[in-house]
């Protein structure tokens, strides 16, 4: 996991920046990736300039309303876009066609279609892509080691565990008869101020399409097989915004994949009450020789204190080398030509999963992976 | 008093019977002739003692059909209860008690995770044990059934179930751990608050040299103490245990239904009656 002696700086441009900033924030946080350029289409709604604009502003770095015109005068050779999900895939095949490798936010997108597109692009292009995600956190890091190690056999189950404790507006039942129903988009632009904005976008996502590859990519980094089948339950169990605009906020799906692999993956967005931290996140998994649960936070420290916000973490993450481990193999994977974690195809397989146990939500029958 | 006989207590250790009644100041082990309630597990024990006038306490896995557990059924004569112990696990009850009470909101998603070690064939009356559960915690039975099974004889399975109102359980069972101890988690996610029962949370370390040993602080034998008390409350009050044959018919139910899923590699749905499973 060394890019080794190269020391090639890569100059990165955020293709729009509307959502969390995390994705940027965690690129530059690799010595070899360098924010130079804030860039977006110039049609993009006022709002969205606008966080561009306060992003740029912040790292001190030019916002231009071209992305064309930004990559051609900034030289970029990476682009890191956190769009809205449905222009997602259509910024990251523009950028490949330009030559650039991509890092991108989640959702990839929120049509399998415009997936395919991607993978097509790259292949032509010959550029690296990577979906941000969350496979080098310590807990996973050693996840994996003890399946490499053969410490549990052959693995041949996994379950994870994918809750986060958020609220996401007023809670469901909260609507009055004669009040309209809540607008996705809306919603989602005033929950910037909290961080629960995940699922911006004018097409209503539920949480497998906002949260779900995270925990399908963890399935996938460690099992390293393909889902072919899925049966999903889905439901909108707490907020009144996926009650009106008829998404889910709570999963269940079980994972038929190659080799007889069995997974099943519990997912939602259960609410701040459900637990005191950013929820339980839990990965168990079942060899042929053993046993394996993983509790995702850990490494963590505990703080308490007198006056403490209500909604304030009392176990904190600590240790996380995820930025920087994943840049690192990004690194590698543009240093030596190859795939890094979570490459096109795998992300647009996920998003094929994810399509397939919405799709089994609504159908109540088994659905083959597209 | 009641006077409670070890004809056969299954795979509950008789000293664990023992330790519990010691607990209890309304019930003592005795020796059968003496008894007038007896532990067994086997069906035709159980009738025999039914007929004979005595209580009896059976261990549940041993009825492996609905049509076993409708010959159990009875309305009159002395109390027949389930020893299904997860119901009276001090982490159980509490995980009930808050779901019952309300703090959790309406249940939402239940998961359960048994893994053991022995390598066992998972049998229907052992996978009704779990899925008595989560019908106990939904206070319905399920609408849709989907199962998958892996191994001969078979070692994992796992029972997906959909709830009327949105509600959905993941159960699953697993057979194939080396020698040594299980592991059990059961969490409860409802529409205010979530419950988490989980072995992972009660682990204390030993170390011995190398990579730490995971030591479970079990809850000893305070599930026993309280199905005794159900046992022991239900004869006083001349009323229906719970669990009872109702119980044990309704979980079973599920149970077929998730065989045929298995075999089907298909979902079931509820009929219209509610008195069976249909694929489709």
């Amino acid at each position: 996991m060394n890019s080794g002696e190269n020391s090639t700086v890569f100059r990165c441009a955020v293709v729009s920046v509307v959502k969390h900033a995390y994705v940027p924030n965690g690129v530059a946080a690799h010595p070899r990736f360098e924010l130079v350029v804030v860039c977006d289409d110039p049609d993009v709604p006022d709002w969205a300039h606008e966080r561009n604009e306060e992003y740029a502003r912040e790292k001190g770095i030019p916002y231009v309303r071209d992305i064309a015109e930004a990559i051609a005068e900034h030289d970029v050779q990476v682009a890191v876009i956190s769009s809205e999900a449905e222009r997602h895939c259509d910024l990251a095949v523009r950028c490949a066609a330009l030559g650039l490798h991509v890092v991108q936010d989640k959702p990839m997108s929120n049509q399998t279609s415009e997936c395919d597109r991607v993978v097509a692009a790259v292949a032509e292009h010959d550029v690296r892509f990577m979906m941000w995600n969350r496979n080098f956190l310590p807990a996973l890091v050693e996840a994996k080691r003890v399946i490499d190690e053969g410490g549990i056999g052959k693995p041949y189950a996994f379950h994870v565990d994918f809750y986060f404790a958020k609220d996401s507006g007023p809670p469901k039942g909260s609507r009055g008869p004669d009040e309209p129903p809540i607008d996705w988009l809306e919603r989602q632009i005033e929950a910037h101020s909290d961080g629960s904005d995940g699922g911006v976008g004018v097409d209503p996502m539920g949480e497998l399409k906002i949260e779900g590859i995270y925990p399908l990519a963890y399935i996938q980094h460690l099992a390293g097989s393909r889902v072919e089948r899925v049966y999903a339950r889905t439901a909108s169990h707490f907020h009144q915004a996926n009650v009106d605009n008829d998404v889910e906020d709570l999963a269940t799906v079980t994972l038929e994949m190659e080799n007889g692999v069995i997974g099943t993956l519990c997912i939602g967005r259960i609410g701040a009450a459900s637990h005191p931290d950013i929820g339980e996140i839990k990965l168990h998994v079942l060899g042929e020789t053993g046993g394996l649960v993983i509790s995702e936070a850990r490494p963590e420290v505990s703080v308490y204190y007198r006056n403490q916000p209500p909604l304030e973490f009392r176990h904190r993450r600590m240790a996380i080398d995820l930025d920087y481990q994943l840049m690192e193999d990004f690194a590698g994977a543009i240093d030596n030509g190859r795939d890094g974690v979570l490459d096109a195809a795998t992300s647009r397989d996920i998003a094929a999963t994810v399509q397939a146990a919405v799709d089994s939500g609504k159908s109540g029958r088994v659905e083959e992976v597209a | 008093m009641i006077h409670l006989a070890l004809i056969d207590s299954g795979r509950t250790q008789a000293a664990c019977w023992q330790q519990a009644a010691d607990r209890r100041d309304d019930v003592q082990i005795v020796d059968e002739a003496a008894a007038d309630a007896v532990v067994v597990a086997d069906l035709s024990d159980a009738t025999r003692e039914l007929a004979g006038g005595r209580h009896v306490l059976l261990c549940p896995s041993v009825i492996t059909s609905v049509s076993e557990a409708e010959s159990l059924a009875a309305d009159v004569g002395p109390v027949l209860m389930l020893a299904s112990v997860d119901r009276f696990r001090p982490s159980t009850r509490q995980v009930h008690a808050c779901t019952v009470g309300g703090e959790l909101g309406e249940p939402g998603l239940l998961r359960v995770h048994r893994w053991l070690p022995g390598g066992d064939d998972i049998s229907t009356g052992w996978l009704a044990g779990d899925l008595d559960l989560a019908v106990w915690l939904f206070g319905a039975l399920p609408g849709e059934v989907y199962a998958v099974k892996r191994g001969e004889p078979v070692g994992y399975v796992h029972a997906h179930l959909g709830f009327s109102g949105g509600g959905m359980a993941l159960i699953d069972v697993a057979t194939t751990l080396p020698d040594g101890d299980d592991y059990f988690s059961l969490s409860l996610i409802g529409g205010d608050g979530s419950a988490y029962a989980d072995d992972h949370h009660n682990m204390h370390l030993v170390y011995g040299g190398g990579s730490p040993r995971a030591q479970r602080g079990g809850e000893g034998v305070a599930g026993l103490v309280n199905l005794l008390g159900e046992f022991v409350g239900a004869i006083n009050g001349s009323r229906p245990a719970s669990p009872g044959p109702a119980d044990a018919h309704a979980a079973l139910m599920v149970a077929e239904a998730v065989k045929r899923s298995m075999e089907a590699a298909a979902p079931l749905k509820l009929n219209e009656s509610g008195d069976g499973y249909e694929l489709g």
